[in-house]
Parts: C-alpha cells; structure tokens; sequence
C-alpha cells in the first residue's frame, strides 16, 4: 500500500484519524443518547424534521473535520474552487434524489410524509456516501475501487468505507420495526429508519477506529521488530 | 441415450418421493394442528318421535312445557367468574373488581330461589367471535366448520336465534356489532355499535343504555340480547387492576339492578360474560383465568326447588346454555349442540308444586331429550364423517337405549304401584345415567375436535425436517450427477429415509400415542443424523475428487459458495420465514416482501457490477501492467452497452415493476389505513370513464403481455417454418388474447344487459381460451422443438447468411464439428437450423406464454398489467443474472441468488394480483370464468379458484428453469454487453445456446435437478417456519386468524409449486427425448 512507503507520516496520519473518529463516535453517541424521549428540539422522537435537520449538520461537520484534520487539502485541486465546488454540489444532489428513488422504491409512501421521506435520504446521503465524496471526489474509478471493490488505503478511506456501510445496513435494518404491533412512538416513519442510519453511522466510526487501531498496532510491531 | 432417460427418471422419482415426503408431512401436521368438523345444517323441528311435538295449554312451547315466555340474555364481554361472586374476606377487598356486582350478591341471597349463579367455563380461543358461536349453537369450536360458507361469518348451524324466528317470535338486539355479523337479518330491531375501537371504553356502553330501557318496556319482543363491551375494552387498556374498572363493573351493577326491577312475570334473565380475562386484561387462550366466565340466572317466578347452598356455586360449560334457554322457552334444542341442561333450572314446575316424583321427573325429561337430541346428532354427524371413534360411538348408543328402555318401564310401573322411595332413587339413578351419557359424548368430540395433537404436530414438523435434510443432500450429489455418476450412500439414504416414511404413515393413520411415537421420534432424529453423515460424506468426497482435478478451482468454489453475498441472501430469506413468528409481520407481509426483494435485487446487482469491475481490473492489469488507467473518449454509445450501465438500468427497471406491483394489492382487515387497489374493484362496478381507461389500459397490457414472447422467440429464430405449434404461437396466441379481452368488454356490459343474454353467449369466449390454451398445450407437447431446418437447396450456396444477420444466431456448429466426415463426403453445406440455439427456453417461454394468458383470463382484466410487471420483472432480473454470469463465467454461483429472488418475487406477486392469506380475501368470482354456477361438482370450480388465488407460484415456477436456461440462450439486452466486451464475429459462431446442455449428457438433468431441489428446499423452510409459526402460537389470540391461515396458504401454495415444478420438468425432459431422436434422425438423413 502507499502507506507503507512512508511509516512515519501513515502512522501519523493513522493516529489522527484514529483518534478523531473514537471522539466523533462519542460525541455524536452523547448526543444521540442525551436527549432522547426528551421532548426538546434535539428529541427525534417527538421532532424528528428539526433533529434529522440537526443531525445532517452535525455529520457534515464531523467527516469535514475528520477529513480535514488528515489531508488538508480538497481532492480535484486543479479546478478553480467555484467550479469544483459547483461540480460536488450537483453530485451531493444527484445522490440525495437517488436515495429518495431507493427510499420510495422499497416501499416509503409516495404521497404523505414527503418532507420526512426527503430529510431521511438527505440524511442517507450525508451518512452513507459524503465520506466518500469527501475522500475520492468526483471520480468515478475512486468510488468503484472504494466501495465496489471494497479496498480502502489505510486512513480516512476506512472510516469512509465503514461509516457509509453501516449507515446504510443501520438504514435498512432500521425500516423492519415499523411494522410491529408495538404502538411505540418511534416506530412512525421514517424515524427508527433515521435512527438506524445514526446507529450504523456511530457503529461505523467504531468499527473503523478499532480498524486503525489494528492497523496501527501492526505497525508499530513492525518498525519495534 | 437410454442412460440418459434413467437418469432423467430417477430425478423424475426422487422428486416425486419428495414430494410424497412433504404431503405426508403436512397431513400428520395438519391432522393434529387444524382442528375441524363437519357442520351440519339440519335443523331440529317440534315434530319429533321422541317429544310431544305441539304446544298445549297455556304455557306452550313444543319438546316441553316452556317454564319462560320472555328472556332477556345481558353479555358482558370478559365477565370473570371473579367478578360476579361475593368476597367476604376483607385482604381481596381493597381489589378494584371485588364485589362491584352487590346486585347479584343480594338476589343471590334474598330470593336463592330465583336467583342462581355458576362458574361458565368457555372452550378455547376465548375469542368473542368464536364463543358467541358457541354460545348460540351449542357446538364446539373449529378452525374449519368445512361445509359452512367460508366467505362470511354467518352462522349457518343450527341456533336457538333462528329457532325462537322460525317460530315466529321477536328477537331484539342491543350491542356489539359482531352479532349483526353472526345472524345477519334475524333481528327485529337491532342497535348495533362498532366494536373496533379497544380504546374507546363508552361508547357502546352507553349507546346501549340510551335505548335499552325504552325496547324492554315496549314488550314487543320474545328474546332481547343485550352486549356490553366496556368490561373487555377496559381490561384491554388498564388491566382488571385499574380502578377504571370498578367504575365499569359499577355502572353493570346498576345495569343489572335496573333490569330487575323492570322485570315481570314469565320473564327470565342472564347475566353472563362470554370469556375471562388474564391479570393483563387480554384473552384468547386457555388458562384458568380467561375461561373463567360467570353466569347468573334471575327470574321474578321461581325458577328451582333445590336452590344453592350459600357460596357453592356449580360449574357449568358454556355450550350448557344452549339447551338451557331453549327448554325454558318451549323450543326445540338446536340439532348440533352439545351442551347438558342444567337440571337446577328443571325441577320446579309452576303447575305441579305438590308432587316432588313430578319435579324429578320434568328434570329426568329435560335430560332424555337433551341426550336424545344429541344423539340424533352424532347419528347424522357419523354418516357424513368418520372423525369420531366407531367403537365408543356404538358402546354410548346402547347404554342410551338401555336407559331409554328403564325409563318407559319405570313409567309403566309409576302408574300401577308407586313406592315413593324406590322410584325416587330409579329416577335418580336415571338421571345420573343420562348425564353420564350426555357428558360422555361431549368428552369424545372434545377430544376429536378441540384438542391440538401436539404428537402429530411434532411428527408433521420431524417428517418435514427429514425432507428438508433430504432435499440437501439431493443438491448436495446433483454436482455428481451432472458427470453422470450416482453416488452409493443414495441407496442407503433412500432406505433410511423410507423405513421411516412408512412407520411414520402407519402411526399416523392406525396407531396412536404412546412407545410407538416415541418410536417414531427415535427413528426421525436417527434419520435425520443419518443423512447428514451421508451429506457430509458427499461433500467430502466432491471435494477430495475436485482437490484431485482442479485444487484451484475448488477452492475458489468453496469461498464463492459462501460468499458474502450468499450469506447475505441467506440471511434475508432467514429474516422473512423469521417473520411467520410474529403477527405483524405476517399481516404486512405484502409490503415487507416487497422490501426484501428490493434487497435482493439491489444486491444481485450490486455482485454483477462489482464482479465486472473485478475481472476489468484483471484483465487490465495483465494488458497494461499496475498503472495503466483507461481514460477513453466518452463515447454515448459505449456508455449505453456498457455492462455496468445496462446493469444498473435494468435494475432500475425491474424494481420499479416490483415497486408498482403495490398499486393491485388487496388490504388484510387487521392492516390499518389500507385501501383496496382499484383494480380489484370488478369493471362492471366502475362509473364509465373509469371504465374505458382501465379497461383498454388492461388490453394494451394484454397485448404487451402476449407480444414478448413473440419477439423473444422470433428473435431466437424459434418461429420459422410451418409446424403446428409455430402456427400456433403465431395465430392461436394473438387470437386467444382477443377473445379474452372481449370476454372482459362481456363482462364490462350493465348488469341487466348482461343478464338479459343467453347463458351461451356469456361463458363461450373464456371457454374457447380455456379449450385453446389446453390445445396449444397439447399441440406444443407432442411437437415440442420450436426448431426449424432450412431446406438444403444446391443454388442456395449460403443462405440468408449476409442478408439477415439476426436470423443466423443460430449456425449449427455443432454438427458440423462432429458429423464433418459424413458431410464431407456427399459434399453437403452442414444443414442451417433455426432456434436450435434455444430449443429448451423457447419450450419454457412458449408454456409460460400459455399460462399467463390463462391466468390472465382467471384474474380478470384488473389483474393482468400486474401479470405483465411480473414477466417484466422475471426478464429483466434474468438479463442482470446472464450479465453477472458472462463475467464471472460460471452458471453455478447465481443459482441460489436466482432461486431465492424468484421466491421472493413469488410472495410479491402473490399480494400483487390482490390476493392476501386470509381466507376472505380468496376471490370467488375466479370460478365463474367460462361457467355459469351451474357446477355438478366442486372440482372444476375449486381449480379455477386455486388457480387464480396462486397464480404468481404457478407463472413464477413455469419460468424457473429460464435462471438455468436465460444465461446460455443469450438475453437481447446482456448479448449488447457482451458484443461490446468482446469481438462480435467471435460470439457469433462459438455460440451454442442452451444446446451446450445437451452437449453433456447429464449436464442438463444434473443442474435442472440442482435448480429444482433449490426452489423445493426454500419452500420446504418457507413450510416448516410456518408450521412452527402455527405451533408456537397455537394459543395466540389470532392463530385462527393470523397464523393458521397463513399456515394453509403457504402449504397450498407450495403444493402447487411442487406440482407445476414436476411438470415443467417433464416438459423440458420431453423436449430433451425430442431432441436425441431428432439428432438421429438427423444423422440419419
């Protein structure tokens, strides 16, 4: 792997990205945790288009943030940043509609709950495909190779390989209790869906810092031998 | 050849004796698990031998005096027993049930006499439906009251209702709106409310009491049924612990308090619940606390000499009430009850107070005619059935008449010399004999009809398991057939598994309970350990043989055959049989297998384009070493025949036709907020623009429908030439569609035109396409190559070849390679056949085509767009697997992908053509296709109904053998991919088709039989999670309406997915026959 031509700086970078993907893990976890059946704005339960909402935001700022603390620089440099910017935007929207297909495809009600249906794929694209445009841009043979062929080099890639897997797997799991007989107030569309894609996202941070950290301990045996 | 039919018919037997394996298993289970009889819809009249028949004297009423000429009969839903009786002890009494009935406790003591109460003990499912069937006819409960109409829940069983009508009297009706379901039109007045809402706990309650005090005094009525709900709803949502309970038995109390006193002479009351509740407040089971019921008898008159002593009140089964009110009102018992009189209720009698011989008598009279009464009726239940025990039967019969007999003596003798004592204990002796009797009867139906066998279940599930263990092993040696070899331990297995076959039907049908069950449990697991030893062997043997031969190769297989995407459909296809163990899941099926195939589809596609990216990464590796990154010029072209882009279109495609299949769903009645498609609704109900559209909506679709295979076989060159079942495609086909779509214009015509034509004219056009589509059959079996020889003509030097490329699809290499010699030497060109390329799919296209235009004509032309999403998305989920499998190269791995998704689409379908597992929602109309009602018998029309009611598994396992067959005939959107993958002149002459399974003799039966133990073994789980679904839940509160049909409908359903598997294999192996003696004849020529 590229990782392997320079052990000082992949270890580094593994280190950062270890540790910014367990913090992650926590917060979002703290936060998903803490107001739960509470009633407040942040209550998926009982508000879940203003928590999906905030939920997005919080995403968005984290895989920056990973991403951001590790690279420093945005893939597809050699475009003018309003053109780049431009280019990632129509990507980000051709995905959120897509997931909207998948999401009425598998049996989301055409006609009610048309905000609830988009905050979800909104979301489901956030979750499950933005680290990925975070890591491999716009380019095609990137994405195949990430997710297609399922070989991430050692870094952000495993936490964006991992996140969008678990936020997706969280997603679909989370549509099997709606039918239940349960009477609970989770159980309305779409929010055990938002809820499985928040779980699998966390899930995802974790299994990719564990990942890491693997990866890590590796290494280090490595260079000690 | 002859090896080759051996082992075509071996295959042929192993499935049929699966298939013996799977019936036989169902019937054991269902023998112990459906419990059913046979209902009778005699009616008891007055004219009898055995009673007076008229009414005389003041007091009337026929079969007895009638001690009542009013009665007024107060349910209330899940009065416990505990609810109504006196707790004198203080620790119960902080309880918010405890004593909130003083009424009945003051009556109970002032006038003991007039007042009686007991403990009612209601048989299982203590649902309210199910005990106010029980309640009125005096039967005991059944999943099937076969010979009853299924469609509704009327009572067609004899009742004392109907009675009390036929005799011209009044009946009035109060309450719960389930009643005016029972007895439809039987009320005088009736107020019924809705008994839906749990949560709602007064609105019936109340309802009631607006109108209740008001009927009763009109007077104008002989029985006035009043049902209270507020108890039942209150346990629902609080419990009995709630003191929203003690306001509710409150506001009974006073209920009661004031009937009574408006009570008047003649006039006879019972307070009574129909079941119990749990401390949770739910019912439906069998625990003491749910059939606990109270019952409690007032009148203004005396109503009993002997009375109760204080606190000892007699236990008295539910169905005794039957009997009971129909002697107090002079009316004869209903003819199928069951229930014993109560002899309290017959021992006094108003006009002969003094004689207490007398009182003893009435009582002992009340009892013979009730034991009369009953065996009358197991008499004639006997003759129709063979359910009950002949021995018991005749043993119960004789000490009736013996009693009978003592009694007409005891009676002469009363009149010439009368010792009071002696004939006091006669009479008593008497009596006990007849309640002996009575109770005897009731113990032998119990036992037959109302007791799961959980023996039998166990064993139905052990059989099913040994099949299912079988059915693996039979795909576990497929591989081994498929190079023509038979693997030793087969004879043992089969052995093994018949030894234990047998001794399970002849414990079944002649043996019961005991060491031999036991016996038959040993003898199941030892079997089922057996086999997998065997299976183990196998596997180990394939894998030692293919270490030999290919070890790389085998290796990559065992990875592959547990790859990630295996495991994954596994694990989906787990998750829906997971779902028979719950309710919900079972009532959202519909949607939730929609859900699943979705998955099913996304991740066949997801392996498709993935393995593609695979073997270009490869293949680009090895042209341009590690860096080398194609960046050609986006050309559109490439971009539409790219294999990935395809791939994702035709995914797309096939769920979206998943996906619409929503649109002609049917709605369950426990699924909330559903409403039933339109295109359910019959064209004739429709207002006249509605009518035109979907009517020509559904002919376009038709007409689609029938087009495509048209082109799929033109294409293949399947069409050419003059034999019959080509004519027959072309012509018939087109035709047939015609005629049934002008059946539907027939049927779309206003009703009084309809009815105005003559019968004839009205059934001709479906039974021409019934007779037509037998005949194609037919025609098409006993010719059933779908090839074409191109007449060899000298001047002709290359026929076609240049001209029409398409057509030349199918250049028989084949032949040319082995029969070169011979040609060579009388200088001939090899003979140019046409559709030889795709002699099997065109067999299974040409039958699927048949089918679905039958099946179209049984669902009516609401249901046929939803037939063409199905062939839409079969087509277009085969082309992605035909994709996947050119990339890969190997037809293997796909098999288990394919098998599970068509199962899924089956299930999909299923609700898709608006049918649901409930038995209401079976569509009867189906069998008035092409007849006019006027059927001799029910076979004919329980066919057409089956037929419409399954069609997604019988069209789905028609076209199961295209995943087999699809990927070699070469799919005319995946040939685009792979024309673009590789040089096109290359595809064109290497390619054989399907004809590549001939090639190897054994190739075909081996991977056809790998296929069809693959689609039996899904089933089979599919069977078994319903079967334990049904055991598990066997006291569920909805198991008769959730989990046992459920259990039925996926029984049936994979009888006829046997069924139509078997045939479609005789067809292909048909072909197969064909085909050898037509190669003969060929090189014979």
């Amino acid at each position: 792997m590229t990782a392997d031509k320079t052990p000082h700086s992949a270890r580094k970078v593994l280190k950062r990205t270890l540790t910014w993907s367990l913090f992650c893990s926590l917060a979002s976890l703290i936060l998903l945790l803490i107001p739960f059946n509470s009633g407040t704005i942040l209550d998926l339960v009982s508000n879940c288009l203003v928590a999906t909402k905030m939920w997005i935001s919080v995403i968005l700022i984290q895989i920056f943030f990973i991403c951001k603390s590790v690279t420093h620089s945005m893939p597809g440099k050699q475009q003018s940043k309003v053109g780049c910017l431009l280019k990632y935007v129509a990507v980000f929207l051709a995905i959120v509609t897509f997931f909207c297909v998948i999401t009425i495809l598998f049996g989301a009600p055409l006609t009610e709950s048309r905000a609830e249906t988009f905050h979800f794929a909104v979301l489901l694209s956030v979750a499950g495909t933005f680290p990925g445009l975070m890591t491999c841009g716009v380019n095609l043979d990137e994405w195949s190779r990430l997710y297609v062929l399922s070989s991430p080099e050692y870094g952000v890639e495993v936490v964006a390989y991992w996140t969008s897997l678990c936020s997706i797997f969280g997603a679909w799991l989370g549509a099997f209790p709606i039918p239940l007989d349960w009477d609970r107030p989770w159980q309305v569309w779409p929010i055990s869906c938002v809820l499985g894609t928040l779980g699998g996202y966390i899930i995802g941070l974790i299994l990719s810092s564990v990942h890491l950290f693997i990866k890590y301990y590796k290494m280090a045996r490595q260079k000690h031998l | 050849m002859v090896a080759t039919m051996g082992f075509g018919i071996k295959i042929l037997a192993t499935i049929c004796y699966l298939l013996f394996f799977y019936i036989a298993s169902v019937l054991i289970f269902t023998k112990g698990f459906l419990l059913k009889r046979v209902a009778i819809d005699n009616n008891s009249s007055c004219n009898v031998d055995f009673a007076r028949s008229e009414e005389h004297g003041e007091t009337g009423g026929c079969w007895m005096h009638s001690t009542h000429q009013r009665a007024i009969i107060v349910i209330i839903d899940a009065l416990k027993f505990e609810f109504m009786v006196h707790h004198s002890d203080r620790m119960k009494n902080e309880l918010p049930y405890v004593n909130k009935l003083p009424e009945i406790h003051n009556l109970l003591t002032q006038k003991p006499k007039h007042a009686l109460l007991y403990k009612f003990i209601a048989d299982p499912p203590t649902t309210t439906l199910q005990r106010l069937k029980g309640m009125t006819t005096g039967s005991l409960p059944t999943f099937v009251d076969a010979g009853s109409n299924f469609g509704s829940s009327e009572i067609t069983e004899d009742n004392f209702i109907d009675q009390l009508i036929k005799r011209g009297k009044k009946v009035k009706f109060l309450g719960d709106d389930t009643w005016l379901g029972l007895f439809p039109g039987r009320f005088s007045t009736a107020f019924p409310f809705p008994s839906f809402n749990v949560h709602d706990l007064h609105t019936v309650d109340n309802g009631i009491l607006h109108h209740l005090y008001t009927e009763l005094k009109k007077k104008d009525w002989t029985l006035t049924v009043v049902h209270f709900l507020g108890v039942d709803h209150c346990g629902h949502r609080y419990g009995p612990l709630h003191p929203a309970m003690g306001d509710k038995l409150s506001q009974m109390n006073q209920v009661i308090g004031n009937i009574t006193t408006l009570m008047e002479k003649g006039t006879v009351l019972f307070v009574l619940g129909d079941h119990g509740m749990t401390a949770t407040g739910d019912h439906g089971g069998e625990s003491p606390d749910e059939v606990e019921a109270g019952l409690f008898v007032y009148s203004v008159d005396q109503i009993t000499a002997s009375g109760q002593k204080h606190g000892d009140h007699k236990t008295i089964s539910q169905i005794d009430f039957v009997p009971t009110i129909s002697l107090l009102l002079g009316l004869p018992i209903p003819f199928s009850n069951l229930g014993q009189v109560v002899p309290e209720l017959f021992d006094h009698c108003s006009w002969s107070k003094e004689s207490h011989i007398k009182q003893v008598y009435h009582r002992v009279q009340a009892l013979r005619l009730n034991a009369l009464q009953i065996s009358h009726y197991i008499n004639a239940y006997m003759k129709i059935s063979r359910d009950l025990p002949e021995e018991l039967y005749t043993e119960l019969q004789l000490s009736l008449s013996l009693t009978e007999d003592d009694l007409q003596k005891l009676v002469t003798k009363l009149s010439s010399h009368g010792k009071v004592e002696e004939v006091h204990l006669k009479f008593h002796s008497l009596e006990k004999r007849y309640i002996t009797y009575i109770q005897s009867v009731q113990a032998m139906c119990r036992d037959v009809w109302a007791k799961f066998d959980l023996g039998a279940m166990t064993l139905g599930i052990l059989t099913l398991l040994v099949a299912f263990v079988l059915t693996v092993y039979c795909i576990k040696i497929s591989p081994l057939i498929c190079e023509g070899k038979f693997p030793g331990s087969a004879a043992c297995v089969f052995i093994a598994s018949f030894v234990y076959i047998v001794h399970i039907i002849i414990q079944a049908s002649f043996l019961e309970g005991g060491m031999v069950l036991f016996m038959a449990f040993i003898l199941g697991l030892v079997d089922l350990g057996f086999i997998g030893i065997a299976i183990q062997k196998v596997h180990g043997d394939s894998k030692g043989e293919k270490f030999q031969n290919l070890t790389n190769r085998s290796n990559f297989e065992l990875s592959q055959s547990f790859s990630f995407e295996n495991l994954f459909n596994l694990f989906v296809i787990t998750l829906s049989m997971a779902g028979y163990f719950s309710n919900s899941f079972v009532v959202y099926d519909s949607s939730i297998s929609v859900f699943l195939t979705q998955t099913l589809i996304l991740m066949a596609s997801f392996k498709t384009v993935q393995e593609h990216l695979r073997t270009v990464q490869g293949t680009q590796k090895e042209m341009h070493g590690k860096k080398a990154r194609t960046t050609s010029k986006v050309k559109f072209s490439n971009i539409v025949q790219h294999p990935v882009f395809l791939t994702l279109c035709l995914t797309a495609f096939c769920s979206l036709c998943i996906c619409l299949t929503k649109n002609f769903q049917a709605c369950r009645e426990e699924q909330v907020n559903c409403i039933n498609s339109r295109f359910l609704e019959r064209l004739i109900n429709l207002n006249s623009g509605e009518k035109n559209l979907r009517y020509f909506f559904s002919i376009v679709c038709l007409g689609i429908l029938v087009l495509i295979p048209y082109l799929l076989l033109k294409h293949y060159g399947n069409l050419n030439g003059n034999s019959l079942p080509v004519l027959c495609m072309k012509y018939t086909i087109p035709l047939l569609a015609v005629f049934c779509a002008l059946h539907w214009a027939v049927q779309g015509l206003p009703q009084n035109v309809l009815d105005s034509m003559p019968v004839w004219q009205q059934i001709v056009l479906p039974r021409i396409v019934h007779v037509f589509c037998i005949f194609n059959l037919l025609v098409f079996l006993a010719q059933p190559l779908l090839v074409y020889i191109l007449p060899q003509n000298k001047s002709l030097s290359l026929p076609y070849g240049q001209s029409s490329e398409h057509l030349m699809h199918t250049v028989y290499r084949h032949i040319k390679v082995n029969w070169q010699d011979y040609f060579s030497n009388s200088k001939d060109k090899p003979p140019v056949v046409f559709g030889l390329g795709t002699v099997y799919t065109s067999g299974v296209l040409y039958i699927g085509t048949l089918v679905s235009l039958m099946l179209c004509l049984l669902l009516g032309d609401g249901m046929t767009p939803s037939v063409l999403l199905g062939w839409f998305s079969v087509l277009s989920f085969l082309e992605i697997l035909s994709i996947q499998m050119k990339t890969t190269q190997d037809s293997r791995l796909n098999m288990l992908s394919g098998v599970l998704t068509f199962h899924l689409m089956t299930s999909v379908f299923f609700y898709g053509t608006g049918h649901q597992a409930t038995i209401p929602s079976i569509r009867w109309e189906a069998a008035f296709v092409g007849f006019h009602g006027d059927f001799t018998n029910n076979i004919v029309p329980a066919i057409l109904i089956l037929f419409n009611t399954f069609a997604a598994q019988v069209l789905f396992t028609v076209l199961t053998p295209l995943i087999l067959l699809w990927p070699y005939s070469k799919g005319i959107i995946s040939s685009i991919s792979l024309n673009n993958k590789t040089g096109k002149s290359e595809t064109e002459s290497e390619w054989k088709g399907d004809f590549v399974l001939f090639e190897n003799e054994h190739k075909l039966k081996g991977t056809m039989m790998e296929l069809m133990m693959y689609v039996i073994l899904v089933n089979e789980l599919q069977v078994l999670s319903a079967m334990c679904a049904a055991t598990l839940h066997r006291r569920h509160l909805m198991v008769w309406k959730i989990f046992a049909p459920r259990f039925v409908f996926q029984t049936v359903s994979s009888f006829i997915t046997f069924v139509t598997l078997l045939l479609v294999y005789l067809v292909i192996l048909k072909i197969d026959s064909q085909l050898g003696k037509w190669l003969t004849k060929l090189y014979t020529k």
